[in-house]
């Protein structure tokens, strides 16, 4: 991921989680958000990716057999409520900078959040986890659940 | 229930936060990167001044995978293996490329079951199209009537020059594209590996006598004046000899009558028109542009390539370009179909 390629948003872990789950509270919020940023892509505006150890056990069941699972570390299937990311994928550095970073006092999932953002030059996220706003990422606001 | 469909916009960082690269840890072979990748650059400039700029394949497969290492290293056990898989299919591109290339003069041996052609040589067609484009005069012929001296002249320097970066530009723009961005040159290797298909096809199917062989009466074809044959004299008196030593080499292992379409031309536009997407200045756009047809000019005094050739080539390369552009957007509207439908 350079400056060559367009600007890339995060699809982290809460919003997969959201996206995912039509009860979620937020779901209907995100599912907005996520539409608009599908149309960017269309248009090549935006790259969507996510954190490859958030969204695998979103697609790939520990059940499924280990075709199923190799296929999607070496290429995954682009179908279904995900086909539009790209997975960034996790190495044991990423790991080791996350753990040296939770030894700080961040959560360990965040701070890999972080170490993928920092490492693959991505700055906006769309997120339903206030504990990003703190940090120097552009956060793409959501509208207010319809429940509210 | 209004707010939720509005479109979400980027929000500006605020003044006071900091830089996220100040909170995460550092990637401590990042500098080790650099350092490496500066050695390398003094490295390969010291071996263009002494030695040359190394041109045959395993010479420039040697100097990308060194670039690559220096590049890559550090970097994680997936993206090594990325990059490892990525090599095979370019070695196996060239592979390709070389077999079928070298097939024009005993056709393709098909398991031994059977063979298919050898075709027969073109010369005449080449030639009536460039006659009938510039009515009825050789262009090669004309131009080395008017411009070639004994004597070497800017010209000289500037034709063998342009001639000569056909064989350093495009892999070039392939290594750094490959350090820098896996997804641009995964597009660039698309276009590239399409033309070079493309060119190994029409050189089987119809191999093609260069002018130069037209006109040397060595080869009996006898249908132009001979013509100057020596594409690195302007290079030779730049002084790198190493350079024109090395091509005459790699030349010797070629095949001759491999000049529709020509490659030249086609690597010559390939390369600006790629990165053309990230040039906003449109004057740079068209002083880009003339590099390909400064190539064709080159080839033609050169006595390397009929005009029709270089044209032929510039419109498989503009095509190859038309059908990945398709094809990329089609694949990014499926995907996004795709999640919109699973989201509805």
């Amino acid at each position: 991921m350079s400056r060559l390629d367009p600007p890339q948003v995060l699809i982290e872990a809460s919003a997969l989680a959201a996206l995912a789950d039509p009860d979620h509270h937020q779901h209907t919020a995100v599912a907005a958000a996520y539409r608009t940023l599908l149309a960017r892509h269309r248009r090549n505006e935006v790259l969507l990716v996510a954190v490859s150890r958030h969204l695998r056990p979103l697609e790939v069941a520990p059940t499924d057999p280990w075709q199923t699972q190799l296929r999607w570390a070496v290429a995954r299937p682009h179908r279904g409520l995900f086909a539009a990311l790209d997975p960034l994928h996790v190495g044991q550095q990423h790991l080791n900078a996350a753990h040296l970073m939770s030894e700080g006092g961040i959560d360990r999932e965040l701070a890999l959040t972080l170490v993928m953002c920092e490492r693959n030059r991505v700055r906006t996220v769309l997120t339903v986890d206030d504990r990003l706003a703190a940090y120097p990422l552009e956060v793409l606001p959501l509208g207010q659940p319809a429940e509210d | 229930m209004s707010t939720q469909q509005e479109a979400p916009t980027f929000v500006p960082l605020g003044s006071g936060r900091h830089p996220l690269r100040a909170l995460v840890p550092e990637d401590t072979f990042h500098i080790t990167r650099l350092g490496l990748l500066g050695v390398y650059l003094c490295g390969y400039l010291y071996w263009l001044n002494y030695r040359g700029v190394p041109i045959d394949r395993i010479s420039v497969a040697i100097s990308i995978a060194i670039f690559l290492v220096c590049a890559f290293i550090g970097r994680s056990l997936r993206t090594w293996a990325v990059l490892l898989a990525d090599c095979a299919l370019y070695s196996v591109m060239w592979l390709a490329y070389e077999r079928t290339r070298g097939a024009a003069d005993d056709g393709i041996h098909v398991f031994g079951w059977f063979t298919i052609g050898p075709f027969p040589r073109q010369l005449d067609v080449m030639r009536e199209i460039d006659r009938a484009m510039f009515l009825g005069n050789d262009p090669n012929v004309v131009l080395q009537d008017r411009l070639w001296q004994n004597r070497v002249r800017w010209w000289d320097w500037v034709a063998s020059t342009t001639y000569m970066t056909h064989f350093v530009l495009p892999m070039a723009a392939m290594a750094v594209l490959w350090a820098v961005s896996h997804r641009q040159w995964a597009r660039f290797i698309k276009r590239f590996a399409t033309l070079l298909l493309v060119a190994c096809v029409m050189f089987v199917l119809m191999p093609t006598v260069p002018p130069w062989m037209a006109g040397d009466p060595k080869y009996g074809y006898n249908v132009l004046p001979q013509l100057h044959h020596s594409a690195g004299r302007g290079f030779y008196d730049l002084g790198f000899r190493g350079f024109v030593k090395s091509y005459t080499k790699a030349l010797g292992n070629g095949n001759p009558v491999a000049a529709m379409p020509s490659l030249h031309s086609s690597f010559a536009l390939i390369v600006p028109l790629f990165f053309m997407q990230w040039i906003r200045r449109r004057w740079v756009k068209w002083v880009l542009l003339l590099f390909p047809v400064l190539m064709l000019a080159s080839l033609v005094y050169l006595g390397e390539h009929w005009i029709i050739d270089g044209l032929v080539g510039w419109a498989i390369t503009v095509s190859a370009f038309w059908f990945w552009d398709w094809h990329e957007a089609r694949t990014r509207t499926r995907r996004v179909a795709s999640s919109e439908a699973a989201l509805a």
